[in-house]
């Protein structure tokens, strides 16, 4: 809601300069959006006078001007064709600058030293005539600041009105806070019309049906007669281009005007096209059409409230007037409406038909039942004064009451609820500064509230409006908070903090990505993640889907970063996916890793990752030696390059290589490596009981190394389970230390040498039970695998 | 011979002196001190020395031996420690670091809250994001009427649910699962139909505290909220609040922190512009349809609710421009943040 700061005045004398009204009334819930200065914007221009123009010596088109300024003479060289000797006119004198234009210095042009420049009205903001300099009128000041001169010297402000504070959309609305806030008395603008009624000219006026009631709870209409449409006057178009308005005609700008005073919409027929000279407030029928203000054509629908005359819609009652009916230069009677329409009912008229209007802001959120009559007289006075002609009564159909609100508010709960200490007589002093009338009984203070405060409902309403004059600021914090211990968190909470530092520990970065994704990310996980979710009205065209896997946002994330140059990405992220069945919303972590095994080539492992890195690095999180991998084919991994992770009974999820043709969408040309492992999973495990203690061994070990040649068939866990369960007392780690192919060995074997470390729980270990061992696994290897010893 | 041991342990001392490397002191050390020295021939010659001058010249013999010995030790440390200098390592090579990742500075802003609002009594609740009308809306006092309601803000599914556009939905299912008093915060992502700019995403993150227990007030969001404010921006932080609108809180507030930046002294701050204030978030007490909702006495029972937007704290706190980054993950973005 944009007003200026000499409006406001006119309506209440605060003793305040605009920096402090806009922090007083912020601090009472009108925060302050913008603020314009005009002073400020024309600073450094002032009213010349022309005083002589003569031809530039060496330039046909331009002039030399001599322009007194008050403290002296200058020479500006001006290039407008209107100007002239005598006239006043706005220079900007050199170090100055206009928002618009720009700096201004003293030049030489053509060898003439100009002091300044003669400005038109594009140059100086105001307006869209760029032929000529703008020039003021006679009783312009010589020498004194443009902007007094002209009448632009207010400054403009901007308030946020929230949507429950109808009644703060207008400059009687603000006047009232101010009031609230300093106690001085509103002054509201004159309403009273001075021409006599002539009822014999008047036209015939058939009268005003209200068929919806619900609708249109009140409806005021009334005739004015033989009225000149024109152009406003002066102060009435700088007044609604200050806040923003474009003037039109007198008949519309005082339509205009008058909602802003008053915050009620009022809208001007031309009497002389409303069909049988009536008007009717009613559904539309479906089928129907109208052309609104602005061009643009509707279907209508029962839905929509109209206000139609004998044979069509003339307006869309709340919203915006139809073309059919509208005011122009050849409009001599008009019919003024002032009404209350259903908030409900507009805002879904407004909302089916795309429009929101000044007017229909108005109304969705609650006008005052009670001020259109007040409306239709401040619009009759101006118009009688600006456009002339004759005025009839106004015909007021209101079938109904208005709202009467008496609501108990109890000064105790006021002060249980702020935490104040009010008495009664203190609550009731900011209530009426509200104008709410009180009657104190105890602690209960009864509110009649009024009519144009359709938020104030219940006695938190009051409370709050108790809170808001008395100051929010005037309570004192408490930080003693007593309240409940038991810590009801969810374990996913706490230990998706567990998760993400174990992650950046061993080398991850956290990344966060879009949950709205495209519908070929969800084809590329195929259809192993169940049917997808898409929205009814996504983002953007492409954006359409909720991913159900963080796979496609991790190849994407590499993709970015590759296109960097970066030389590696590790990264995880933990997030939710989602599908349309079960299990529907599921908090998933994937990992993804491609490129060097480290950024800085400094490293000796400075190398390309490998599917193995990927696997250590899910053990090393997993932490868990009953972790097991078993190889299975998904969409979007390599085949034979992906496998499930398991523990015990729970399925955590899978790891492998990213199959090639899926990466290459991504235009990765590297290999990229990734776990996907299901949250609700890995909670399960971490709830795991806490490990025991195993007391530390006390004898020695041996450590024996075995090199044997085997099938490449035999994979190393079930050669390593093989070995273990030799003498699974005595072989206390195996470990793998080489693996090799090559032409050493027969095509289709391999070589695997472990590491064994050999030890006794109850004694010293000696060499000979050490070889036994060794003996009895090489024989296992050989009656299983067919393995041999390799021979070094 | 007392003359001669004299000479002796000069001559000894001067050489040892002179000793420039560790090999030359042990060639010395094998000549002043070792069997075949002139040294020991002496000691050994004492023997047969008069007796009365026997102890004279033994004492002699054992003092010059003694020096001699302290001498080398002496020039050996010296020599051992220049040594050991000529050697000294490259420091400034770079070291070789395990690799280590970075949080995202939205979890790491999380954790941080989280650890605030536990260390204040709060419980951490999780919520779904995509959400039903009910308890996105209608639960939450906002009737089919309100304007948030419109198409134009909120994403709907094709099943007409849709994605919770605040986390204050956790509010209402925190409240239908457990009887009062609850004090939990909430966290997550949220979802409004908004124009990507450098202000705005249509993805961002929220988190959210509620408190409902018997007398709780005003006073007591306030002193939350000022906790809160001293946490994340620093112990001169200041807090003001503003009255406000949201369907779900009555009364209903707007509060600022005072600008951590420019503490109100620059015209010109880009985090605050010049009023000294940064505009927070919103909060107010539960309004008691709020509680009908969700079976709690509106009578017996009062409480508070804050929220605010994640990424505009982390913003403010570092200083980002542009909301974008977040969830772009370009890692050299990611990296800047150390935890």
């Amino acid at each position: 809601m944009k007003i200026t700061y000499n409006w406001l005045k006119e309506y209440i004398d605060f003793p305040w300069a605009w920096p402090e009204l806009v922090e007083r009334l912020t601090m009472a819930g009108l925060e302050q959006e913008g603020v314009v200065d005009q002073r400020a914007q024309f600073e450094g221009v002032v009213v010349g006078h022309v005083i002589a123009r003569d031809r530039h010596p060496n330039a046909n088109r331009l002039s030399v001007c001599r322009v007194d300024l008050g403290v002296g003479e200058i020479t500006i060289v001006c290039g407008a064709p209107n100007v002239a000797a005598g006239q006043k006119v706005a220079v900007i004198q050199p170090g100055h600058s206009l928002p618009d234009y720009g700096a201004i210095e003293k030049v030489v042009i053509r060898g003439v030293e100009s002091s300044g420049m003669i400005c038109s009205e594009v140059e100086l903001g105001i307006g869209e005539d760029a032929d000529g300099i703008m020039v003021l009128p006679d009783s312009a000041k010589v020498g004194q600041p443009f902007s007094s001169q002209a009448g632009l010297d207010d400054v403009i402000l901007d308030f946020e009105v929230t949507p429950n504070r109808p009644d703060c959309l207008s400059l009687a609305g603000i006047a009232r806070e101010v009031r609230a806030l300093t106690g001085l008395d509103v002054n509201l603008p004159e309403t009273q019309t001075e021409t006599a009624a002539s009822d014999a000219d008047a036209p015939a006026f058939a009268g005003i049906e209200i068929e919806d009631a619900a609708g249109c709870p009140r409806y005021v209409g009334r005739v004015l007669h033989g009225i000149q449409v024109a152009p406003s006057p002066a102060w009435l178009q700088q007044r609604l281009t200050a806040v923003g308005q474009r003037p039109i005609n007198n008949v519309v700008d005082v339509t205009n005007l008058v909602m802003l005073e008053t915050g009620q919409p009022l809208h001007a027929f031309d009497l002389a096209r409303l069909e049988g000279g009536r008007i009717v407030v009613r559904a539309a029928a479906r089928g129907e059409k109208v052309t609104t203000l602005d061009g643009s054509e509707h279907d209508l629908d029962e839905e929509i409230l109209v206000i139609a005359d004998s044979a069509r819609p003339v307006a869309l009652a709340g919203v915006m007037g139809a073309a059919n009916s509208e005011v122009g230069d050849a409009t001599s009677d008009i019919l003024l409406e002032a009404a209350y329409f259903d908030p409900a009912r507009v805002r879904r008229g407004a909302a089916r038909l795309g429009l929101s209007t000044e007017a229909s802001m108005r109304f969705e959120r609650g006008a005052d039942m009670a001020a259109p009559p007040q409306a239709i007289e401040r619009a009759t006075h101006l118009l009688a004064a600006i456009a002339g002609g004759g005025v009839s009564p106004p015909v007021d159909v209101f079938p109904g009451t208005l709202p009467q609100r008496a609501i108990p508010l109890r000064v105790s709960r006021v002060n249980k609820l702020l935490a104040t200490c009010l008495d009664a007589g203190a609550v009731r002093r900011i209530l009426e500064l509200l104008e709410c009338r009180v009657e104190i009984d105890g602690d209960i203070l009864t509110t009649h509230v009024p009519t144009f405060r359709p938020d104030l409902e219940r006695e938190v309403d009051l409370i709050e409006e108790v809170g808001r004059i008395h100051g929010f600021d005037e309570i004192a914090a408490n930080t003693t908070m007593q309240g409940p211990m038991g810590d009801l968190s969810e374990p996913t909470a706490l230990l998706s903090t567990k998760v993400r530092h174990r992650l950046t520990g061993l080398g991850l970065d956290e990344v966060v990505t879009n949950t709205i994704v495209e519908a070929d990310w969800l084809e590329l996980v195929g259809a192993a993640t169940g049917p997808g979710v898409n929205l009814a009205n996504p983002p953007t065209e492409a954006q359409g889907w909720l991913r159900a896997s963080l796979l496609p946002s991790l190849l994407d994330v590499v993709r970015r970063n590759y296109n960097h140059r970066a030389p590696a990405v590790a990264a995880f992220e933990l997030g939710k996916c989602f599908a349309s069945g079960e299990p529907g919303e599921r908090l998933c972590l994937a990992a993804v890793l491609s490129g060097r095994r480290t950024a800085s080539p400094w490293r000796r492992d400075h190398e390309p990752a490998e599917l193995l890195d990927m696997k250590g690095l899910l053990e090393a999180f997993i932490d868990d030696p009953a972790l097991v991998f078993v190889p299975e084919e998904a969409p979007a991994y390599r085949p034979g390059h992906c496998a499930r992770a398991r523990l015990g009974d729970l399925e955590l999820g899978k790891f492998g290589e990213v199959a090639e043709a899926v990466r290459r969408r991504f235009d990765i040309d590297r290999p990229v490596y990734i776990f996907e492992l299901s949250f609700p999973v890995l909670v399960q495990h971490w709830q795991r009981p806490l490990a025991a203690y195993e007391p530390l061994a006390r004898f020695p070990f041996i450590e024996r190394d075995l090199a044997v040649v085997l099938p490449q068939a035999a994979s190393a866990a079930e050669v390593t389970a093989t070995i273990r369960s030799c003498a699974p007392q005595l072989i206390e780690s195996v470990d793998l230390f080489d693996l090799y192919e090559g032409e050493r060995i027969t095509s289709g074997r391999r070589s695997l040498a472990f590491s064994l470390r050999l030890r006794s729980a109850d004694a010293t270990l000696e060499d000979g039970q050490a070889n036994q061992v060794i003996d009895s696994v090489l024989a296992r290897l050989k009656e299983r695998f067919g393995a041999e010893l390799r021979d070094s | 011979m007392l003359q001669e041991l004299e000479e002796l342990r000069d001559g000894a001392l001067r050489d040892v002196a002179d000793a420039e490397t560790e090999e030359k002191l042990e060639e010395l050390r094998v000549r002043h001190l070792g069997r075949k020295s002139q040294l020991r021939s002496i000691m050994r010659a004492i023997g047969s020395a008069a007796p009365e001058e026997r102890p004279a010249l033994g004492q002699a013999a054992g003092q010059a031996q003694k020096a001699i010995q302290q001498a080398f030790a002496a020039r050996q440390s010296d020599l051992e420690a220049v040594a050991e200098a000529g050697d000294a390592f490259d420091l400034t090579l770079p070291g070789r670091r395990p690799l280590a990742g970075r949080l995202h500075p939205l979890s790491a802003l999380t954790e941080e809250l989280i650890s605030v609002f536990s260390r204040m009594g709060f419980s951490i609740a999780d919520g779904p994001e995509v959400e039903d009308e009910y308890h996105n809306f209608d639960a939450l006092n906002t009737p089919g009427d309100h304007p948030a309601r419109d198409l134009h803000d909120t994403f709907y599914l094709e099943d007409g649910r849709l994605l919770r556009t605040h986390t204050s939905t956790v509010q209402i299912r925190v409240m239908e699962r457990l009887p009062p008093p609850v004090r939990v915060v909430s966290l997550g992502r949220c979802y409004r139909r908004d124009t990507v700019d450098a202000t705005h995403h249509f993805s961002f993150h929220q988190i959210e505290g509620l408190y409902v227990d018997e007398d709780v007030s005003f006073a007591d969001l306030k002193g939350t909220v000022a906790v809160m404010g001293r946490e994340l921006l620093g112990d001169e932080t200041r807090v003001r609040f503003r009255p406000h609108f949201f369907p779900f809180t009555e009364p209903s507030v707007e509060y600022d922190f005072s600008c951590s930046i420019c503490h109100g002294e620059n015209r010109t701050c880009r985090i605050c512009k010049g009023t000294g204030w940064i505009e927070i978030a919103g909060a107010g007490m539960v309004d008691p349809a709020v509680f009908e909702a969700v079976d709690y006495d509106p009578e017996r029972y009062t409480g508070f609710a804050f929220g605010m937007g994640i990424e505009r704290i982390a913003m403010i706190r570092h200083g980002i421009d542009d909301i974008r980054l977040f969830l772009e993950n370009d890692l050299r973005f990611i990296h800047q943040f150390r935890s």
